[in-house]
């Protein structure tokens, strides 16, 4: 196992690299600079002199082995948006406000959603059924910035109940939190609708009751344990998007995350940012993967992590 | 400008400079004067700004419906993502709308846009009017202790060109500032610029490529930095409470980046106004919630929110009194033409279009607040602005539009070519106004346009290019500095449009660089202005007032109508560029 996982994680570092030349390749190929703000075309000798202050005037392959030589220094430069701060350091000052709305997001999607579509798959055809799909489809097809200026219409400026936004005390986190929680609630609730659907018709299940089982310990043992792969496969990668942050969530509620950098780094053309923000996903995509197959593993004794040769 | 043009003008009025004295200097307010930005208001205002400057820029006699000066606060939004730093002679374009408070620029605007003397109590020019010398107030002091000496705005000027720094303004003084040219491209050293010390510390000498009567209003941009914290703390100390420095109103007391800055009442300012707020709180975020914030009171003030905020206030009888017309950078919106083919080389057409657009009813239907019928170039309020009296020239007459079109040789339209209207902008102005000027081109004079919507940085090289690649465009332009002369080069021949008339290009060059009595200089831009709007290069549809909308319980001058009857936060805003910063204060009802 330990063996498995330190070649997933050497392959991880292979993966960051392409990821990284990709990212590089790609920002520097959109049209437009960094300091293309200026109303007015700025004399040719000050855009030279800005592109040779952040070093943006020499060849492209020659910046780009500079970069990675300073990043694997932990150097991974100052942003452009943000002239005060590293890199590194902006993403550690602003994670933690994302990861503050992440994890209530993570548990309230997670646990609702797994309970509600725990219970309508085993009174399928019911007014809970129906009721938990229409609610599902309708957290996954109105956007959570939708939702948020509606709970902010609302509770804020209609009968001022909840702060409209930033992060100070738990009633900041209400709204903040069920509007980003509900698309995902939602995809967790249908996912686990039907993952658990196709498990109870499964022969092993009907052998299970054949054996006079109870049916607490079928649901348990039989149904949710192999209900859980094609859920873990589906659901798991949606926790890094989450712990990334929302563009829409950060904005609307002013919480001062990592989210809106995704946007701003790209379009401000902030390129030191914008490579620091791919690698990042990149990793925890990466990480995510690694524990999703060992997860496997650990839920179906028949998968295997290595030796998968045919035969194997 | 180029040295033929100077050339040119003091040919042209070589009588007047030999006329002169051999230096002029004058003094107070009337220095605006000097600036050839004259009007009576200067001089009646230059006595009350000295008053208020033997009060140390504290407020004295707070009024009865004042808060109390603890809850002197204010709630000003700032674009979360345009904050790079808070000087503008850091980054003009990312300083987001805080800042500008850390000390006083050479000269300001007051409420009626005239210059007043700030950081300078007086300037004078050479006789040729290309060396400049700014007397700086004495008595001024950074935060640090320092006095405020002219070295500072030297340090500032020449870290602004500096090629290392490479500032993102550096076209403001090309071809204006003696030696900026080679400067900013390293050529020079930075000292041999034409910015010095004078005879003394308190002396500030620029020296101009050209004679230029306009450089004390290009100075209102002209906020220095502190030379002493330039050089220890680097020219990022104003982003820092721990080093930052002021000599202005206000001192950086917070930064917390993505969420608020918070200015505090600089205890040692000694500047020329009298501050009421002692605390300007920058709610950073996105424009995009700058209305809801406002709604849950949040926010104290918000400009050009949006149509759809604009019409949500004034359907509510309560909150239209929140609403009020600014004037922003006096921008005017207009609809051009190639002038060199047809069918807009003819000024037959051209008048008859200028004759076919119905400017109140687009007043009355579509801008509402957000803007003020256009007949000329110069909007209301900009200096030499002169709309009533060339407000019968582009007059809507359809009658007289359909005659001119038929002397054209296209009676009731039969024979007009369909034609593209090019769209720069995507505001929602700037599709509803096109598209109802179309109409009425279709109805007056059974005209076709078709109106097509192109990207900003497509759409200004095809305008650029030489010869011109757009035939018909809508667009508009708003002010750099103030002065008549930055708005009418735009119209200068080889400029942004491809209209030419040298009796123009005389005109403006001449006022441009005239150093005789302002009101002349006025009458002279008002003359080539009226050459422009009669030659109808361009259809002048209206002139942008954006909206601003206001707590009720910010109170105090600004509220007053000024001289041209614009009662709002009058521009460049709450910044010691302007008189504002003086003219509001939070009043006993604010509910914070």
């Amino acid at each position: 196992m330990t063996r498995y996982i330190l070649g997933r994680l050497i392959s991880l570092v292979f993966v960051l690299l392409v990821v990284s030349l990709i990212a590089f390749l790609l920002m520097h190929a959109i049209p437009g600079g960094p300091f293309d703000v200026s109303e007015r075309r700025l004399p040719e000798a000050t855009r030279q002199a800005q592109l040779r202050k952040y070093g943006l005037d020499q060849p492209i392959y020659v910046q780009y082995v500079k970069y990675l030589w300073r990043a694997v220094h932990g150097d991974f430069g100052v942003s452009f948006q943000r002239p005060t701060e590293t890199v590194l350091g902006l993403i550690a000052s602003r994670w933690p406000a994302t990861i503050k709305i992440g994890i209530p997001t993570i548990l309230l999607a997670y646990i609702v959603g797994t309970a509600l579509g725990f219970v309508a798959a085993i009174k399928q055809n019911s007014w809970i059924d129906y009721a938990v799909t229409t609610v599902g489809t309708i957290g996954l097809t109105i956007p959570n910035w939708v939702i948020a200026t509606w709970l902010i219409l609302i509770f804020s400026i209609r009968f001022n109940l909840l702060p409209s936004g930033e992060l100070h005390g738990w009633k900041h986190y209400i709204m903040p939190v069920v509007a980003y929680s509900l698309a995902p609630m939602a995809l967790v609730a249908r996912y686990t609708r039907v993952c658990m659907l196709e498990t109870l018709r499964a022969d092993y299940v009907r052998t299970a009751r054949a054996k006079g089982l109870s049916e607490r310990r079928i649901l348990v043992w039989h149904v949710a344990r192999n209900a859980m792969i094609p859920w873990i496969t589906i659901l798991l990668p949606e926790i890094p998007n989450i712990l990334t942050g929302s563009i829409f969530i950060e904005s609307i509620f002013r919480i001062p995350g990592i989210g809106s950098y995704f946007a701003t780094s790209s379009l401000a053309r902030d390129y030191p940012l914008i490579l620091a923000l791919t690698l990042l996903v990149a990793t925890l995509w990466g990480l995510t993967y690694l524990i999703t197959d060992i997860l496997y593993t650990v839920l179906d004794p028949r998968i295997r992590l290595y030796g998968r040769r045919a035969g194997g | 400008m180029t040295d033929d043009a100077a050339r040119n003008a003091r040919g042209t009025g070589s009588g007047f400079l030999q006329r002169r004295v051999n230096r002029r200097t004058v003094l107070g307010g009337a220095a605006g004067v000097a600036a050839g930005l004259a009007s009576a208001g200067q001089l009646r205002a230059a006595p009350m700004i000295i008053r208020s400057r033997r009060t140390s820029g504290r407020w004295q006699e707070a009024p009865a419906d004042a808060a109390p000066p603890e809850r002197q606060v204010i709630y000003w939004p700032a674009d979360a993502a345009n904050v790079k730093a808070l000087d503008f002679y850091e980054s003009v374009y990312e300083r987001g709308s805080a800042g500008d408070l850390f000390s006083e620029p050479l000269v300001r605007l007051d409420r009626n846009f005239t210059i007043q003397p700030a950081g300078a109590e007086s300037w004078s020019s050479s006789e040729d009017g290309r060396i400049w010398t700014f007397t700086i107030r004495q008595g001024m002091v950074w935060s640090d202790g320092n006095p405020v000496t002219a070295e500072d705005y030297v340090a500032t000027l020449r870290y602004a060109a500096d090629p290392e720094h490479a500032w993102d303004f550096t076209w403001y003084f090309q071809g204006i500032i003696a030696g900026w040219n080679d400067a900013i491209e390293g050529k020079i050293p930075l000292d041999q610029m034409g910015v010095r010390t004078g005879a003394n510390e308190y002396e500030l000498v620029i020296e101009t490529e050209n004679p230029a009567p306009y450089l004390p209003a290009m100075l209102l941009y002209s906020c220095p930095l502190s030379k002493a914290a330039l050089e220890t703390h680097g020219p990022l100390y104003n982003t820092n409470p721990a080093t930052a420095v002021s000599s202005g109103p206000f001192i950086l007391a917070e930064w917390i980046p993505d969420q608020q800055i918070v200015l505090r009442r600089n205890e040692s300012y000694n500047g020329t106004m009298n501050v009421p707020v002692n605390e300007v709180i920058y709610k950073l975020t996105s424009p995009d919630n700058y209305f809801t914030l406002y709604q849950s009171n949040e926010l104290d003030y918000v400009e050009n929110p949006g149509p759809a905020a604009i019409e949500l206030m004034m359907a509510d009888p309560e909150l239209a009194g929140e609403v009020y017309s600014g004037v922003a950078d006096f921008p005017t919106y207009y609809i051009f033409f190639d002038v060199t083919q047809p069918p807009f080389d003819n000024k037959l057409v051209r008048q008859a279009w200028s004759h076919a657009i119905d400017r109140e009813a687009i007043k009355e239907s579509i801008l509402g607040p957000s803007g003020t019928p256009a007949y000329s170039w110069l909007a209301p309020g900009f200096p030499a602005s002169n709309r009533e009296g060339l407000k019968d020239i582009q007059r809507f007459d359809p009658e007289l539009a359909r005659q001119l079109l038929a002397e054209a040789g296209y009676p009731n339209g039969e024979g007009f070519p369909k034609l593209e209207m090019w769209i720069r902008d995507r505001t929602p102005l700037d599709q509803a106004v096109p598209a109802a000027c179309a109409a009425m081109l279709k109805e007056h004079l059974n005209i076709d346009v078709e109106l097509v919507q192109k990207p900003a940085q497509e759409f200004m090289s095809a305008l650029t290019a030489k010869p011109t690649q757009v035939q018909l465009g809508w667009v508009r332009y708003g002010m750099d500095f103030f002065d008549p002369y930055n708005m009418l080069s735009v119209w200068v021949s080889g400029g942004r449009h491809s209209w030419s008339n040298p009796e123009y290009d005389a005109k403006v060059k001449e006022a441009a660089e005239y150093l005789g009595p302002p009101e002349e200089r006025i009458r002279m831009f008002q003359e080539a202005e009226r050459i422009l709007v009669e030659d109808v290069p361009a259809v002048f549809v209206f002139h942008g007032t954006y909206p601003q909308v206001i707590k009720p319980w910010l109170l105090g001058a600004f509220k007053e109508p000024d001289e041209n009857g614009i009662s709002a936060l009058h521009w460049p805003g709450y910044t010691t560029m302007s008189t504002v910063p003086q003219e509001l204060y939070v009043g006993k009802e604010a509910p914070r």
